[in-house]
């Protein structure tokens, strides 16, 4: 065999151990780098997955663009194109804002399912919207626009308030509608009467909000900002119930002993009119909201003079406070 | 090594002279423009189609001058220029790898004076600084011509020029798919091509990072590939009989 044969087998051989070595490496750092490959379309498009939604979501844009509505009769055509969309690219953040949301109203089930599957989307676990919209389409009544007696969805009020709270955990400081609407799906898990519900709810978040440091917390749990507003309102809207007509009603037995509860634990610092739970000021004998007299607070014991915050000596009198 | 730079430059200047290149190139740099004009179509969704349609815009040249080859290699050897060329010094393993070289060359220079109208061209209409993702993107596509020339020239040396190009473009197409073959270790990445390692079209417009350490693997990666595939492409030329 001539040298120069010998040679270009041996660098064949080589380039060729090479090539299948490095390969060996680089596939599982391209897995890492591009997750979503696991979710695209196993069609042979040379690479184009990306630029083929792109031209999905232009079709997509300008057949529902010409639509009235979508509803049960056009929102197959519509539910596949927008599958397609995300088979060449599930990180396609509009297809789910916009596009699934648009068929909702026609095919609920499909779009949790979708928004669900783009939950576990590594490269859109920041994303906020889109377990927000999976709770909210979770947490309503749907009824098919063209037959409204036929019910495409029930409420599935656990379900929502897990994509609630993902929203939440996903946020550093969460939207105050993702918030309220969390709230109200765990209200609507308990049942009953709604203004009791919400109150309970709230008051058991305060109380794990409370939990000290190295305490156990259960898994599910999810700081709620301003938590001891939310609180006091609810109280006072437990407290004055309004039925569908506006009118208000008496309280149940149970919301007042919950409300008295509230009151003692949460705000006893907070000097609240016992009647509204209403904010009072310093040095306020009735309160300004309800007109019912109050525990006088903020002032000097001597010569009752309005004490400035955080006061160690009267202004007026020089008292030691 | 001073004849396959020659048989190179030779290959890179015959295309690069051509005036039907950068007619084109100017074609691409305008397809990438009108992409502004797609916002009410894709609702807020041509900042990221721009960059989409230049990386693909420019992939496709990358193919298409690799094609060149595919034209050019039977062609020479059809009027007896191949002959002519071997019947001096010159060996005939260096005129293919003259001829992968030159294809790269040409190949990246066409590829780089794309990539960097549609950078202006991107910049200037949303009046934004050009991400290192999206260098690091367009980088990756030029670096692919070096796998896609050893595959131009293995057809082109082996089959006839109408079939010749035909096949590359299958290939350079079954390139991307063959992630599906990657439990098989020496035919996945070894004998057979993954030009998808190259693919980071989706990094670029969603500016997802790409580790410069997977660059570098890569690129060797594909040099490797080409080594392969030249050395195995210059048993069969060494057998194949040139008038």
């Amino acid at each position: 065999m001539k040298k120069d044969t010998v040679v270009r087998a041996l660098i064949m051989i080589v380039s060729l151990a090479a090539a299948s070595w490095l390969a060996l490496f680089l596939t599982p750092m391209q897995n890492e780098i591009t997750r979503e490959k696991r979710m695209l379309t196993k069609a042979p498009v040379a690479g184009l997955h990306k630029f083929l939604a792109d031209v999905a979501w232009m079709r997509f844009v300008n057949y529902a663009g010409g639509l009235a509505t979508i509803d049960t009769t056009n929102v197959d055509k519509v539910s596949e194109m927008l599958k397609s969309i995300i088979a060449y690219d599930p990180n396609f953040i509009e297809s789910y804002q916009s596009g699934i949301l648009s068929i909702s109203n026609a095919d609920p089930k499909l779009a949790v399912k979708i928004l669900s599957e783009a939950c576990s989307n590594p490269h859109l676990r920041s994303n906020v919207q889109i377990p927000f919209y999976a709770g909210f389409i979770l947490s309503r009544t749907i009824v098919d626009q063209n037959n409204p007696d036929k019910v495409l969805s029930q409420p599935d009020y656990a379900a929502a308030a897990r994509f609630f709270r993902m929203a939440m955990q996903r946020s550093g400081h969460p939207e105050p509608y993702i918030v309220s609407n969390y709230i109200r799906a765990k209200a609507k898990m308990r049942g009953g009467d709604e203004y009791y519900a919400m109150l309970a709810v709230l008051y058991e978040e305060w109380k794990m909000s409370r939990v000290k440091k190295g305490d156990f917390l259960p898994s599910d749990y999810c700081r709620i900002p301003d938590i001891e507003a939310r609180l006091m309102r609810a109280a006072r809207e437990a407290k004055y119930p309004i039925d569908d007509d506006g009118r208000l009603v008496k309280p149940s037995k149970a919301s007042l002993e919950l409300i008295a509860k509230v009151q003692k634990e949460a705000f006893a610092d907070n000097h609240l009119c016992v009647n509204c739970i209403s904010p009072t000021q310093p040095g306020d004998k009735f309160c300004s909201v309800c007109g019912h007299q109050v525990a006088v607070w903020g002032v000097c014991s001597q010569c009752k003079q309005v004490l400035p915050a955080n006061a160690n000596f009267c202004p007026s009198c020089g008292k030691r406070q | 090594m001073g004849e396959i730079i020659a048989i190179a430059s030779g290959t890179w200047k015959n295309i690069l002279r051509m005036k039907v290149v950068y007619f084109l190139i100017v074609c691409v740099w305008i397809l990438v423009g009108i992409a502004s004009m797609y916002e009410i179509l894709t609702i807020g969704y041509h900042k990221p189609l721009m960059m989409d349609v230049s990386l693909v815009l420019n992939a496709i040249a990358a193919s298409l001058t690799v094609l060149s080859v595919t034209f050019e290699i039977p062609r020479e050897l059809r009027q007896g220029v191949a002959a002519t060329l071997l019947t001096k010094s010159l060996g005939r393993t260096q005129y293919l790898a003259g001829k992968a070289v030159g294809i790269c060359v040409a190949g990246a220079v066409i590829c780089t004076l794309i990539a960097a109208g549609s950078f202006v061209i991107y910049s200037q209409t949303f009046a934004v600084t050009i991400a290192g993702t999206m260098l690091k993107a367009q980088l990756m596509l030029i670096i692919s011509i070096i796998p896609m020339s050893a595959m131009a020239v293995f057809f082109a040396t082996i089959f006839p020029e109408v079939v010749a190009p035909v096949l590359t473009i299958l290939a350079i197409w079954f390139s991307y798919s063959t992630g599906i073959l990657s439990h098989i270790p020496v035919l996945y990445g070894g004998i057979l091509p993954n030009l998808d390692f190259f693919n980071f079209r989706s990094h670029a417009v969603y500016l997802h990072p790409i580790p410069g350490f997977y660059m570098i693997l890569a690129t060797l990666w594909g040099i490797a590939y080409a080594l392969f595939l030249l050395m195995f492409t210059s048993f069969f030329f060494k057998a194949k009989d040139i008038k």
